[in-house]
């Protein structure tokens, strides 16, 4: 057997060894490059993975608030954009300022708008603009059945976030501040705010190798040279055994 | 002239065109008319004082018909002199709201005008050569509008957005004469 049929044969017997034990890195790889190429159909990027020990993994932790605005029956609650009431997320804007319930409406102030809800969650209005007395909003409180705003044109009150009229200052015990949450809403909040990544990162993450830590993408990397030299010596192989016929 | 500077050449040739194609996708929230100027337009800065039409449980079922999904607030502030009202509505084109402001009288759009735009593509419904087509729209009796409306490629959520407001605008000045 001369040195060059001795060789093809090992080529032959590694090129199909190790293109075995490859294979399944290799259809990994295709498989995530395809998902890839498609985020927005497959919506990879909205849908979320909130496994507690992938998050881990990454190095994320449960960290709701501990702190909100308290109601006679109930709380309110935020996590960056998202705010909370009695444990339902009702929208997702900018943290508030101040939060009041006055004859069964709840209002939350940020600096440029006022929002009225139900206490079952349901926004009744939004109020911006000329609808305000004026602007930024800096405090909000209540006293009796008035809702109060503090602006930089005055102290204004309101009984339905529709008609205003301007009130001397109001004592400090009025407006609303923040406190430490009960033990059960600081419970709730922690369960709903479980930490979660868009699929998409977490694909992304596994096709680049980034997922298996500092030498991931070595891992990757290697297997994109095997996958390489399978190439090579696989062209190799056919186009000897198409010479010889 | 070397090759590199006839490149820089020519790209900058090209450059402001590029920029020109890709100022849309980069804009961000764009306030046409505020509110309060969108009104003061409308009533001649006779403004008139602000009415309520609240939302009920059979209003909603018909505008969560019309909008594909439950309106977002159980109180609509409108303003009308008792010929015309105004309203105010916002609706998501593909991820943000679009601000629009309608006029009705007599149960046809008079007036439609965006405010607020802030969808990264699909501003062009903001021109009033788009604007000017609701002009003399009504309510068809399956509650879409008797009149088409053109699209404009690449703008196709913000059209149907407007389109969808445009109809709850017409349905709810509908129900608020009706409760008069």
């Amino acid at each position: 057997m001369s040195a060059r049929t001795r060789l093809i044969r090992l080529l032959r017997h590694w090129h199909a060894r190790i293109g075995v034990l490859t294979a399944l890195l290799f259809l990994f790889l295709a498989v995530s490059g395809i998902a890839l190429n498609h985020t927005d159909a497959l919506r990879l990027d909205q849908r979320k993975v909130s496994a507690h020990w992938l998050m881990r993994w990454y190095g994320l932790k449960t960290e709701g608030p501990m702190q909100g605005y308290l109601f006679d029956h109930g709380y309110f609650s935020w996590s960056g954009r998202q705010w909370v009431m009695d444990g339902r997320v009702i929208g997702a804007e900018e943290p508030p300022l101040g939060v009041a319930e006055v004859a069964g409406t709840r209002y939350v102030a940020t600096a440029s708008a006022l929002y009225l809800y139900l206490p079952d969650g349901r926004l009744v209005d939004k109020l911006q603009g000329a609808a305000l007395p004026a602007t930024p909003l800096r405090r909000i409180g209540s006293r009796g059945a008035w809702l109060l705003v503090d602006t930089p044109q005055g102290v204004f009150a309101s009984s339905d976030g529709l008609a205003w009229r301007p009130q001397q200052q109001a004592a400090k015990d009025v407006w609303a501040h923040v406190q430490p949450l009960p033990l059960q809403a600081r419970r709730h909040l922690a369960a709903l705010f479980v930490p979660s990544l868009p699929l998409e990162r977490i694909v992304l993450d596994l096709h680049s190798g980034r997922l298996f830590g500092r030498h991931g993408p070595l891992l990757m990397d290697t297997v994109a040279g095997i996958l390489l030299l399978l190439s090579l010596s696989g062209v190799w192989i056919y186009w000897r055994s198409v010479r010889k016929r | 002239m070397s090759s590199a500077e006839q490149l820089i050449r020519r790209l900058s040739r090209w450059l402001p065109c590029g920029l020109l194609v890709a100022a849309p996708a980069f804009a961000g929230e764009t306030v046409y008319l505020t509110t309060e100027q969108f009104v003061a337009e409308t009533f001649a800065d006779k403004t008139p004082r602000i009415e309520l039409l609240w939302v009920t449980k059979d209003v909603s079922a018909q505008a969560s018909h019309i909008l594909g999904h439950a309106p977002p607030q159980l109180r609509q502030r409108y303003w009308s002199d008792g010929a015309k009202s105004a309203w105010v509505l916002e609706e998501i084109g593909k991820e943000e709201p679009i601000t629009a402001g309608f006029v009705v009288r007599d149960g046809r759009i008079e007036q439609a005008r965006v405010l607020t735009y802030r969808e990264s593509r699909g501003m062009e419904i903001h021109y009033p050569v788009f604007l000017k087509q609701y002009a003399g729209t009504g309510l068809a009796p399956d509650y879409r509008l008797d009149k088409n409306i053109d699209g404009i490629s690449g703008a196709t959520l913000s059209v149907r957005a407007m389109e969808r407001m445009t109809r709850l605008a017409l349905y709810y000045d509908r129900i608020a004469h009706a409760n008069k």
